[in-house]
């Protein structure tokens, strides 16, 4: 099982935000591989990963979810990218200020999400599929359509698109992931897919 | 045709090298973990690199600029930062999208996706140079340009979310209302206001103006454009001078705080910001520390609060009473009723307004707002709002001196009488809604005929006490007026005693004159006793038939000089005001002129001074 750190200092906004209020707040308590800091516990916390050279703190988890702004003020941000790249863990930055969505896979798993988004109602399912090792961070965005980028990336470059970096690992990475389909058959899936969206 | 092409490596790259004009515009991996990374901040400096000092005729972009996120849409975001932005001189342009999606699936991803049903807004899938000449001369023929009409019906058609922040924490008012603010003060050369304005553009506008729901509701708002001659304004009040301010607000930080700061030194006014309103602490917590800071100073003449400091003030279900700076509100007032708050909101509902004059605050005042439609001359209307209330209640900062001074004369009451009509005055005097009350509620409500009121209150004060038992013993012996008082150490003073009817031993004589306020009429009549000449020790005075007799007056003159040592000068004003206490307050005799004289406010507080020297001293 794959174990996560959520670090969030707003805790009445967890609440505000989850479509079902205290009753998300008390099935995300009871998640056994999820560990929030938050409130006021967050002050000891991120006090704490000021000092720490090497954030040992954060070894045990495979996935780290902070609030951007609340270490933004501490100055840790640099600090926390440095150690995800090295230790190569998954990272995910929330804020309320932030107004569009992006993911970045190259170096580590990265996505940058608004508060709003990130406390949706795929937050729980999200946290128990990536606990089970069996989904990628896009599935908090797109929910169980998030396969739909790589089919449409694999479209594009079907069709000629030369992506960056090494067009034989490019491809064979996306066909590691959603097979070989010819030309119709992927289109027939995207359309399919858009149909149920 | 001249095109521009924008992208991110993520087209067959023989397409791309048809473009004499291409620019990559998506953020590395180190640009997008930084810690202040915002797309939107990050594609308009990107345009405005590109459109500086470049015509374009037609803008190519791929639906998404990530390679490795290909639903991100990221391209529609680019075309609505160009439509949206009128510095960019683009915003008429034609937009080719590219990508074998139709524009139905896409919307089905994103609302963003509303751009693409906009007017001159083409697609193209084929990425070959047969295709985008083909459409090329489509265009030309087409004449494909926005026109007015198109425009509006684009700004109808779209969708733009605002951000949560916006739904949560804090308006969009609060940048937008300090943005125009700031834009309006006439202190051009002030050195002052430069780094200000720098400070709110660096701070604010970048992150804000550049945001493309901000640009949204600008473009849709259709705002007036800004004539200097016309909508400059002072950032100075007039009359404040001296007056201490708090100002609480959990967005201060973010350009509020500087804003007031240069508001009130033109002002020549004190403003203290209460600092560090944490957004990771508990309700509880927060309110406590907000509590802690306000009793750390000395009560000031004015508080200016925002209703909504804690995220929880943000529930739907929350009950008005409970928003944190109600709370606050609440706390300064039960401590001193008499504190004058100024509500400054974003918040434009009447029940949150009705709920902050429930716990005390004094007034109310909006900050300006896209989500209504306000002009330039409507921006200056809602500054001058916020100006006069401050004005307002700094010159009802008297109120809460008053209370104080009230609550204080009770809580050191030193008078004890032992007769039963003493036991009756203390009581009608210093119980809840006693006199002492009264006479505070009526400098509340604060018009000339409730200072009116009040006067009169104050002296059946006067004139109980200074008849007790207790305090004094006028009266007749063997038919001819006599008087003494008692002393605080119960010593007997005699004040005067009558020889015969042409002679009398006195400690005081009265000295009659007209006041300056007086008609001329009344002077037809004898003058009013006016000032007061003092005696070591009781004096005989022969042919004596100057008023030293069994009236209040002398008595109220007799206990103040005698038994508390009151100056001579004040007892004069006490003198005076009985005067316009019976001819004005009272009674319109018409001996006063009321131009000339009128009850003021200071008339009460000199009376209040009385008291606490009489009663707590």
């Amino acid at each position: 099982m794959k174990k996560i750190l959520l670090v969030e200092d707003r805790q009445e906004r967890q609440s505000q935000f989850l479509p079902n209020h205290e009753q998300d707040m008390k099935e995300l308590e009871s998640m056994s591989d999820l560990k929030m800091i938050r409130g006021e516990a967050f002050t000891n916390f991120i006090e704490e990963l000021a000092t720490e050279s090497d954030l040992t703190k954060l070894l045990n988890y495979d996935l780290l979810i902070f609030h951007r702004s609340a270490i933004a003020k501490k100055g840790l941000v640099s600090k926390i990218n440095e150690y995800v790249q090295k230790n190569k863990k998954s990272l995910i930055y929330f804020s309320g200020g932030i107004t569009q969505n992006v993911y970045s896979e190259s170096n580590y798993p990265f996505l940058l999400i608004n508060s709003k988004d990130f406390y949706s109602n795929r937050l729980i399912t999200f946290l128990q599929k990536y606990s089970a090792g069996n989904t990628k961070l896009l599935w908090l965005l797109y929910g169980d359509n998030w396969q739909l980028t790589y089919l449409l990336k694999y479209r594009e470059l079907l069709n000629g698109t030369v992506y960056p970096g090494n067009p034989i690992e490019n491809r064979e990475e996306l066909e590691s992931i959603i097979g070989k389909p010819t030309i119709s058959d992927l289109n027939m899936k995207i359309d399919e897919i858009f149909k149920l969206l | 045709m001249r095109s521009l092409l924008l992208y991110n490596n993520n087209l067959n790259q023989e397409f791309v090298k048809i473009f004499d004009v291409r620019h990559v515009i998506y953020p590395s991996k180190a640009e997008m973990v930084s810690e202040d990374f915002n797309m939107d901040l990050f594609i308009h400096n990107r345009l405005k690199e590109i459109f500086l000092n470049n015509k374009f005729e037609c803008i190519y972009i791929p639906y998404t600029l990530n390679t490795e996120n290909h639903i991100e849409y990221s391209g529609l975001l680019v075309a609505l930062h160009i439509r949206l932005t009128h510095a960019f001189m683009h915003e008429l342009v034609p937009i080719v999208f590219l990508g074998y999606e139709n524009a139905e699936q896409v919307f089905k991803v994103t609302d963003l996706g509303s751009v693409l049903f906009s007017p001159c807004v083409h697609f193209l899938k084929e990425q070959t140079i047969e295709a985008k000449s083909y459409l090329e001369n489509w265009m030309v023929s087409k004449k494909s340009v926005l026109s007015s009409e198109d425009y509006n019906r684009f700004l109808s058609m779209i969708k733009i979310n605002p951000p949560a922040n916006y739904n949560t924490h804090h308006s969009i008012a609060n940048e937008w209302s300090l943005i125009r603010l700031s834009a309006m003060f006439k202190e051009e050369k002030d050195p002052e206001l430069a780094p200000l304005r720098n400070k709110i553009f660096n701070d604010v506008s970048q992150s804000i103006l550049t945001q493309l729901y901000f640009k949204f509701l600008s473009q849709q708002r259709a705002r007036q454009e800004f004539k200097k001659d016309q909508h400059k304004i002072s950032a100075a009040i007039n009359g404040i001078k001296g007056k201490s301010v708090m100002y609480i607000d959990d967005e201060g930080i973010k350009g509020w705080y500087s804003m007031m700061g240069y508001i009130f030194k033109k002002s020549d006014g004190n403003l203290v910001c209460c600092p560090d309103i944490n957004k990771d602490l508990a309700k509880e917590s927060l309110v406590k520390k907000i509590e802690e800071f306000i009793d750390s100073l000395k009560i000031m003449d004015v508080y200016i609060i925002d209703l909504r400091l804690h995220d929880d003030d943000f529930k739907e279900e929350i009950n008005p009473e409970q928003l944190t700076g109600n709370r606050i509100i609440k706390y300064i007032t039960d401590k001193n009723d008499g504190a004058q708050i100024l509500v400054f909101s974003a918040s434009n509902k009447i029940w949150n307004f009705k709920k902050a004059i429930d716990c005390g605050a004094s007034g109310y005042s909006i900050k300006e707002s896209p989500e209504n439609f306000f002009t330039r001359e409507e921006s200056k209307e809602v500054f001058f709002d916020f100006a006069d209330e401050v004005k307002k209640l700094c010159e009802r900062s008297f109120l809460k001196d008053v209370f104080s001074q009230k609550e204080r004369i009770k809580n050191n009451f030193l008078f004890v009488p032992k007769s039963t009509e003493g036991k009756t005055f203390v009581a009608g005097l210093i119980e809840k809604k006693g006199w002492l009350d009264n006479i505070y509620e009526l400098l509340k409500i604060g018009s000339g005929e409730t200072l009116n009121q009040a006067l009169l209150i104050c002296f059946q004060v006067l004139e109980n006490y200074v008849q007790l038992p207790d305090i004094s013993d006028f009266g007749y012996a063997n038919s001819l007026p006599a008087g003494s008082i008692w002393t605080k150490a119960s010593g007997r003073v005699d004040i005067f005693n009558s020889v015969d009817d042409q002679s009398i031993n006195t400690r005081f004589d009265l000295k009659f004159d007209f006041y300056p306020f007086q008609t001329e009429k009344s002077k037809e009549r004898n003058a009013p006793p006016e000032s007061i000449a003092v005696y070591d020790k009781l004096t005989l005075k022969s042919a004596y038939r100057k008023g030293v007799d069994v009236t209040t007056l002398v008595i109220i003159i007799a206990v103040l000089k005698f038994r508390h040592n009151i100056d001579t000068e004040e007892i004069e004003n006490v003198m005076l005001l009985r005067y316009l206490r019976s001819n004005l307050a009272a009674h319109l005799t018409g001996t006063v002129d009321q131009e000339k004289r009128k009850i003021a406010k200071e008339d009460i507080f000199f009376m209040m001074d009385l008291f606490e020297k009489l009663f707590a001293q």
